[in-house]
Parts: structure tokens; C-alpha cells; sequence
């Protein structure tokens, strides 16, 4: 475990040397030296696992703490920058350096474009340096610097094509949406110093529980504001732009930033403050609230989208909400499993959707597609499990256990409401899988030329679909004593399972209707007036951007239009003005004539001499 | 015994000639001669302090001053042959070419 | 004494008056004579002899000598700037007159108003230099001069040359 600060290095290292040399380097030296990386913080993590699984003593939690030298420190406040690990950072070790591997392992074989390559592989270092630098140091101001690192990685990561000015435009706005947020999160962390005047993670924690009353307002503001701060990274509602953004990276990066590695920054956050969270019940509140309209949002856009990225982003999206359901329900173990399901399942969808993207040149609108099972049925195959990860198939998948616990903690909560969202969400999910399955692989064939892809494209998508399945759903995470883990009423939950069995029945029979076979009264129903204009509501995300644009944008240009011109700086133009009128006179004065330079050190002198004699 | 007052009245009497002479005159030999007439005036301020307090100090001073004055005349007569060469007269106004 | 005193400075003054407003070079150089040889008059009133003596030898007849040396080498007999037919014109004149005249009446209404007695009084409180001092002094001098001699060599240098 003594190496666990070469974890942050060899990325960094390697980050450095990509970006630096990679235009000289070989493409194949590039993927060898990204993936070595990847291999070498996989082999540092598999130590530390070892090591942590021989040192665990019963009843006891392994804290492995390294202090490596003193940042800086003012007064009595210092900054030191040491890395911490114990079960909750070695799980996100884990889970980030094992999908790190696999998406690398993935881009060597997917990306054929030189500069992409080495791009690629620098910023996707830089990354995980990031996300590594937040899960592992234990101060927050520390964490601060990884946050920031991440936002950075992925204004890098999404202006890979930036030679298309919309890629750079998508880069910018995800790196101002992001700092933005960030701006929440500092606002919480001086309010944690104002308030424990600690940063250091567990002093935080037992200064938090010792200190504060439970429900207090400064802990509702403190929590909010780091709620506020984790949610951009973890794409919630207001926040969830940049999510958008990254379809337009190449389908690698995509997978990088959407599944494994920008969303941990926050999960990580609120899982290690948990017990900070636990105390405001507001905040959960106001998470769950969010969370529920993320569902809601994410899941009706993309029902009605015709590009592929789009699709699974949002259904992504969607799925990250689940996580904040958990959180809100306080069941934080079952955040952890809902987290490794959400990364393999969408992981997965984006891997196979780049496979199925390729296959067909490069073409993303499903409506062009159509036909495919018989050509591929492996990738069918493939997705109809991703479906049944996402429809939360009863007792084969995992995500049927995972979600169906989330959902009925919210229920046994009796905030019904939300559990009814929740199953929403499900059932609106699966169906748009099921369109996406339908469209592209049934139907008559639109598509003439498909490639054919080597069969090593699909080996980290093989290994990714062993766990979805329900083998995996109770993982022995070493998680006790971090955080709480919260027990489940089980009274009824065999009448809530049944009830989604339902759900996902529903939504079979559904997507069976629509998109299968869709018969005359089912065109009817849909060229109906109202359903159109939902439609084209969805479809323009909601008008989100156009909102945004009404009532942000747009002041703010109002506002600087006005400022331009500077109306409050006007009345003072006449110091400028005399300052010029005296210099013009000042400099006429030099002249060159040295009579009349005598004449006027004559006049000085006498005022010098008069104000010497008579004052 | 002549008083300070009266030998520092004449001082400054000689001073304020050199000075008006220094800004009246655009020829510059005139200008010069001024000069050592303004020094003169500096010069007797120091030996009537000197007498009057009957310390060699000011002599001193006023030795050294006179020094000073001929390594001056010696430079600004330089200058004014300096000054012929190259404008072919002795007005010190032709030369206003250093200005703001 | 006093009047000898009286009689000097006013010698002094008119000569020094004539220097400035003359015309011919010669004149002028003459004027400047009389204007020093009566301050140095005042000076040996003072009792100041030795540095009197050096102020005639090494002042008057440096002084002297040198301009009268530029202006044969020159050959300068009338001032060529001035014009006019009565001198110097009072356009000229005039601003830099009133302003002289300030300035003397305010220099001497400070020397007339000063309370000479507060002066005698701290009398003993001066100390006097050591000979160090003067020996300085007597370096700094000369590097002065040759300092001097130097530049108007190296000014003068070209122009002799080509006569």
C-alpha cells in the first residue's frame, strides 16, 4: 500500500509525456503506453486489495493514511496532502482503475485515427489522475484540486474534434457549466471551515456529529451546497448540459466520462460525507426532488430522440438518478451496488452502441437503421442483456434487486410520489431500449454495406455482461463503519417485487405495441395533436436550452451591453480630461529655450523663497 | 567691521545682477560672463560668513567654489566654440531642438 | 572702513551691471575685472587675506585670461545678436527685470529680517573641520579642474586641429 501515491503519478507521468511527445510517438507505442498505465494502477490497486483483505482484523476498519508533505499552511491552518484508503476509496479504486483498463482496452481497438489516439489517451490520463486525486486524498481542499482537474479533463475529452467549431462551443459550455457548479461547492467547504474550522474529512465527520444539531440551518446549507457542488458533476436536472455535451467526444471518451469516471467525483463526495448528509433531512429532500426530475426529464427525452448518442446518454442520465434516490432513502450501501450496476450498464450500452455506430459507417439515426439481427446477432444479443439490465428483468438481473430495494426504501419513506417515478422511470427506460432494440435490429433492412469488426472489440464487453446479471448483486463490499448501512423494512416487498415484475411486463407489452408492429389505431394515437406537441416538447429537450438562453444568457448580455460602455465610470471622464489638458500644457512649456527654463527656475525659486520667509 | 547683513545685501545684490543677466542675454559669451558674476555673488556670501564667524571653513569653501567656477567657464567656453562650429553664431536660442 | 566697504560694493555693483547690458566684448571683459577686483577689495576688508590673495590670483586672472583667450581666438568684437539700436530691446528685458526684482526683494528682505544674535550665540557650538577634510577638499578641486581641462579639450579638440 506504500505505493498507492504512484496511482496519481503514473497517469499524470504518463498524461505528461502523451502530451508532450505523443505527436512523435507511434500510434501503437501511444496505446501501449495509455494502457500500460491503466495496467500499472490495475496492478497497484490489486496490491492494495491484497493487502487490505490480509490486514482486516474483525470488527475493526483498515484506515491506511499517508501523509506526503505539507501543501501549504497559514496561521494554524494548514493543508496537508495525504492520501487516505480505507473500504469506500479501495471500492472506487477499484471500480475506476478496472473499467479504466477495460475502456482503454476498448479504444485501442476502437479508435483508428492517429491524432485521436494520443489525444485521447493524454487527457483520458489526466482524468484519471483527477478522479483518483479526489477519491484518495482526505481533504477537501486537497479534493478541490482534483474537482478541478476533472473539469478540465473534460473540457479537454469533449473538444477532441475541435476543429468543428460546435465541438469547441460544447467543450466551453460544459467547462463553464461545471466551474460554475464548483463555485457551490467551495461555498460549502468555507462554510465547513467557518463552522468545524477543519478540513480534514473524518475530523470533519466527528466535529459534524459532536458539534451540530441534526436539522440545524447550518447544516442544511452546508449539505445543500455540497449537494449543489456534486451534482454537476454527477449531471443532475439543471445541471445536466454538459452530460449532453459529451456525444460529441469520440464513443471511448464517452464511456469515460459518462460511466466511470466524472460521475464518481460526486457519488464519491456524498458517500464520504454521508454522514454529513444523514443529518439534514432537507437536503435529502430536496436531492430527492431533484432526483425525481432527472427521471422524468431524462426518460421522455430520450423516448423520442433518433440519434444513438443521444439515446444512451439519456438513458444514462436517467439512470444516474437512481443513485440519488438511494442517497435519499439514506441507504447508502445500496448507492454503492446501484453505482457498480449504473457503470457496468452503461459502460456496456456505450461500448456496444460504438460497435454498433461503426458497423454502420458512422451512421447515428436510428430511423435509417433497421434489420440487423441477421447480420450481427451477437451484438443483439448483447443489447437484449443491456435491456434487461436496464427493464430490470425480475430475478435475473441485478438491477431488478438493486432498484426494486431503491424503490421500495422510497415507498416504506411514504414519499409514493417519488417511488411512483422511480417505477416510471423503469418502465420508460425500457422502453426506450426496446425502441432502440426494435428500430435498429428488426424492421426490413436499410442498411446495404456493413462492416465487419474484429471479434477482440467485443472481449471488454463479454466481461462487462457477467455482471449484470443477479450473480453480483450482493457484492461483500468493505464499506462498514464508513458508512451507515441502512436495513430495509421486508414487510410487503414480495408484493412490491411482483408489482414490479409488473412494471417491466407493462413496458414489454408496451414496446411490443409500439414499436414491433405498430398497426393503424397505434399511428392514430400518435399523430394526435397533443401527443405531437409532447413530443416535439421532448424532443427539444424540454426547451432547457432555450430557457437557459431567456434567462440567463440573455440578461446577461443585456447586462453587458449595458456595462459596456461603463455608465457608472461617466462622470469621472473629466479627470482624463484634465489630465490631458495639463499634459498638453505642460509639454508646451519644454520648449527648448534655455532663457526661458532660467526663467522659470527664477519663479520657483521665488515662490520657494516666499514660502520659506513668510510662513 | 563690516556686518553680516550687509555683506550678505551685497551678495545677494551681485547674484540677482548675474541672473538677470543670465536671462536677458542670448548671445552666449554674455551668458557666461554672467554666470561667473552670478558665482561672484556666491563666493562673497561665503568669505562675509567666514569672516564673521572667524572660522577658515567658508575660505575653504569658497576656494573650492572657485575652482568649481573655472572648470565651469573652462566647459562653457568649450561649448561656445563647440557652439560656432557647428551653427556659425552665438545664439544660444538656435538651440531649441530638445523639446517636449 | 565701512565706507571703503560702501564705495567697493558699489563699484561691484555697477560693474556688474555695465558686464550685463554692454555690448562690446572687450568692455564687457573689463567691466568683469572691476566688478571682481572691488569684491575682492571687500574681501581683504574682511580680513580674509590669503584666500583673497588666491581668489585674485587663480579667479581674476583665470577668468579673465580665458574669455579674453575665446574671444581673440574668435575673433568676437561686438555682441552680433543684439541688434537694436539702443541695446538690448525691453521686450526682452522687462519680465526677467520684474522677476530679478522680486526675487532681490524677497532675498533681502530674509537677510534684512534674520535675528543675527541667535547666530553669535551658538558661536561655540561650531567645530571646526579636520585637516583630512581639507586635503579632500584640495583633491576634489583639482580633479575638478583637470576634470574640466578634459572635456574642453576633447570639445575643442577637432576645431583645433583644422586651423
Amino acid at each position: 500500500m506504500n505505493l498507492l501515491y504512484l496511482t496519481i503519478i503514473v497517469p499524470l507521468l504518463s498524461f505528461l509525456i502523451l502530451v508532450c511527445f505523443g505527436r512523435q510517438i507511434q500510434s501503437i507505442n501511444v496505446m501501449l503506453i495509455g494502457i500500460c498505465t491503466m495496467f500499472l494502477v490495475g496492478l497497484i490497486t490489486i496490491f492494495s486489495c491484497i493487502d487490505f483483505t490480509t490486514n482486516t482484523v474483525p470488527d475493526m476498519t483498515l484506515v491506511y493514511t499517508r501523509n506526503l508533505w505539507t501543501w501549504f499552511s497559514v496561521g494554524d491552518f494548514d493543508v496537508p496532502i495525504s492520501l487516505t484508503l480505507d473500504g469506500l476509496s479501495l471500492t472506487f479504486l477499484v471500480l475506476i482503475s478496472f473499467f479504466g483498463l477495460l475502456i482503454y482496452f476498448f479504444a485501442a481497438c476502437y479508435l483508428k485515427s492517429r491524432k485521436d489516439i494520443y489525444t485521447f489517451y493524454a487527457y483520458s490520463n489526466l482524468l484519471i489522475a483527477s478522479v483518483l486525486t479526489v477519491v484518495l486524498v482526505d481533504n477537501l481542499f486537497v479534493m478541490l484540486l482534483g474537482w478541478e482537474g476533472v473539469s478540465i479533463s473534460t473540457y479537454l475529452l469533449i473538444g477532441i474534434y475541435y476543429k468543428q467549431a460546435r465541438n469547441s462551443y460544447a467543450a466551453v459550455k460544459a467547462f463553464v457549466m461545471m466551474h460554475l457548479t464548483d463555485i457551490f461547492l467551495i461555498i460549502g467547504i468555507f462554510l465547513l471551515y467557518q463552522t468545524l474550522e477543519t478540513l480534514k474529512i473524518s475530523d470533519i465527520l466527528i466535529k459534524a456529529h459532536n458539534d451540530l444539531a441534526v436539522d440545524s440551518d447550518i447544516i442544511f446549507w452546508i449539505t445543500l451546497m455540497l449537494f449543489f457542488g456534486a451534482m454537476s458533476k454527477s449531471a443532475l436536472f439543471p445541471m445536466h448540459s454538459w452530460f449532453k455535451e459529451t456525444t460529441l467526444a469520440p464513443m471511448p471518451a464517452i464511456a469515460l466520462l459518462q460511466s466511470s469516471t466524472v460521475i464518481f467525483a460526486g457519488v464519491y463526495l456524498v458517500l464520504r460525507l454521508s454522514n454529513l448528509f444523514m443529518m439534514s433531512s432537507d437536503t435529502l429532500y430536496i436531492m430527492l426532488l431533484f432526483a425525481s426530475l432527472t427521471v422524468i426529464f431524462a426518460s421522455s427525452i430520450a423516448l423520442v430522440q433518433n440519434d444513438i448518442k443521444q439515446i444512451i446518454t439519456y438513458i444514462n442520465l436517467a439512470q444516474i438518478s437512481y443513485l440519488f434516490y438511494a442517497f435519499s432513502t439514506q441507504s447508502w450501501n445500496l448507492s454503492l451496488s446501484c453505482l457498480i450496476n449504473y457503470t457496468v450498464t452503461s459502460t456496456l450500452l456505450i461500448l456496444a452502441s460504438a460497435i454498433l455506430i461503426k458497423q454502420c459507417q458512422g451512421e447515428r439515426d436510428i430511423n435509417k437503421l433497421g434489420g440487423l439481427l441477421k447480420s450481427n446477432r451477437v451484438l443483439y444479443a448483447i443489447f437484449l442483456v443491456i435491456m434487461l439490465s436496464l427493464s430490470a428483468l425480475p430475478w435475473v438481473s441485478a438491477s431488478f434487486y438493486i432498484k426494486g430495494d431503491i424503490i421500495w426504501g422510497l415507498m416504506a419513506q411514504d414519499s409514493l410520489m417519488a417511488g411512483t417515478i422511480g417505477l416510471l422511470g423503469i418502465l420508460l427506460s425500457s422502453l426506450c431500449i426496446w425502441r432502440l432494440i426494435f428500430l435498429v435490429f428488426h424492421h426490413s433492412i436499410k442498411i446495404e454495406k456493413i462492416i465487419r469488426i474484429r471479434k477482440i472489440n467485443y472481449y471488454p464487453i463479454f466481461i462487462l455482461l457477467i455482471f449484470t446479471t443477479a450473480l453480483f448483486i450482493y457484492l461483500p463490499l468493505p464499506i462498514q463503519g464508513i458508512i451507515p448501512i441502512a436495513n430495509l423494512d421486508t414487510q410487503g416487498q414480495v408484493l412490491f417485487r411482483i408489482l414490479l415484475c409488473a412494471v417491466t411486463l407493462l413496458s414489454l407489452v408496451i414496446a411490443y405495441i409500439l414499436y414491433a408492429h405498430p398497426n393503424a389505431e397505434v399511428h392514430e394515437i400518435l399523430n394526435t395533436p397533443m401527443i405531437k406537441s409532447l413530443g416535439k416538447l421532448c424532443k427539444s429537450d424540454w426547451r432547457f436550452d432555450y430557457l437557459l438562453n431567456n434567462l440567463f444568457v440573455k440578461p446577461y448580455i443585456y447586462l453587458a451591453n449595458l456595462l459596456k460602455k461603463d455608465p457608472l465610470a461617466l462622470w469621472d471622464d473629466w479627470i482624463m480630461w484634465g489630465i490631458k489638458k495639463i499634459n498638453a500644457y505642460i509639454v508646451s512649456l519644454e520648449n527648448g529655450q534655455i532663457r526661458w527654463y532660467m526663467v522659470s527656475m527664477v519663479i520657483g525659486s521665488i515662490i520657494i523663497l516666499m514660502l520659506l520667509i513668510f510662513i | 567691521m563690516i556686518p553680516l547683513m550687509y555683506g550678505l545685501i551685497f551678495a545677494s545684490i551681485l547674484f540677482v545682477i548675474g541672473l538677470l543677466g543670465v536671462m536677458i542675454r542670448r548671445n552666449l559669451y554674455f551668458l557666461l560672463l554672467s554666470l561667473v558674476i552670478m558665482n561672484n555673488g556666491a563666493i562673497a556670501a561665503l568669505f562675509v560668513a567666514s569672516s564673521y564667524w572667524q572660522q577658515s571653513d567658508g575660505e575653504v569653501l569658497a576656494i573650492l567654489a572657485v575652482t568649481a567656477v573655472l572648470a565651469q567657464i573652462s566647459v562653457g567656453l568649450a561649448l561656445l566654440v563647440k557652439l560656432i562650429y557647428r551653427r556659425k553664431n552665438f545664439n544660444i536660442d538656435s538651440l531649441s531642438e530638445m523639446k517636449g | 572702513m565701512i565706507v571703503v566697504f560702501y564705495i567697493a560694493s558699489i563699484i561691484a555693483v555697477v560693474a556688474s551691471i555695465k558686464v550685463i547690458f554692454c555690448r562690446r566684448v572687450e568692455k564687457a571683459i573689463l567691466y568683469l575685472a572691476i566688478s571682481l577686483f572691488a569684491s575682492a577689495l571687500i574681501f581683504i576688508l574682511l580680513e580674509t587675506y590669503i584666500s583673497a590673495v588666491l581668489y585674485i590670483l587663480l579667479f581674476i586672472s583665470g577668468a579673465v585670461i580665458l574669455f579674453r583667450a575665446v574671444s581673440l581666438r574668435l575673433e568676437m568684437r561686438r555682441d552680433n545678436v543684439e541688434n537694436g539700436k539702443h541695446g538690448i530691446s525691453p521686450k526682452i528685458w522687462l519680465g526677467p527685470l520684474v522677476l530679478a526684482f522680486i526675487l532681490l526683494v524677497v532675498l533681502i528682505y530674509g537677510v534684512v529680517s534674520t535675528d543675527y544674535t541667535q547666530f553669535t550665540e551658538s558661536h561655540e557650538l561650531m567645530h571646526q573641520m579636520s585637516i583630512y577634510a581639507y586635503v579632500l577638499m584640495a583633491e576634489l578641486a583639482a580633479f575638478l579642474l583637470l576634470g574640466a581641462a578634459v572635456i574642453s579639450y576633447h570639445f575643442m579638440h577637432r576645431m583645433l586641429s583644422e586651423k
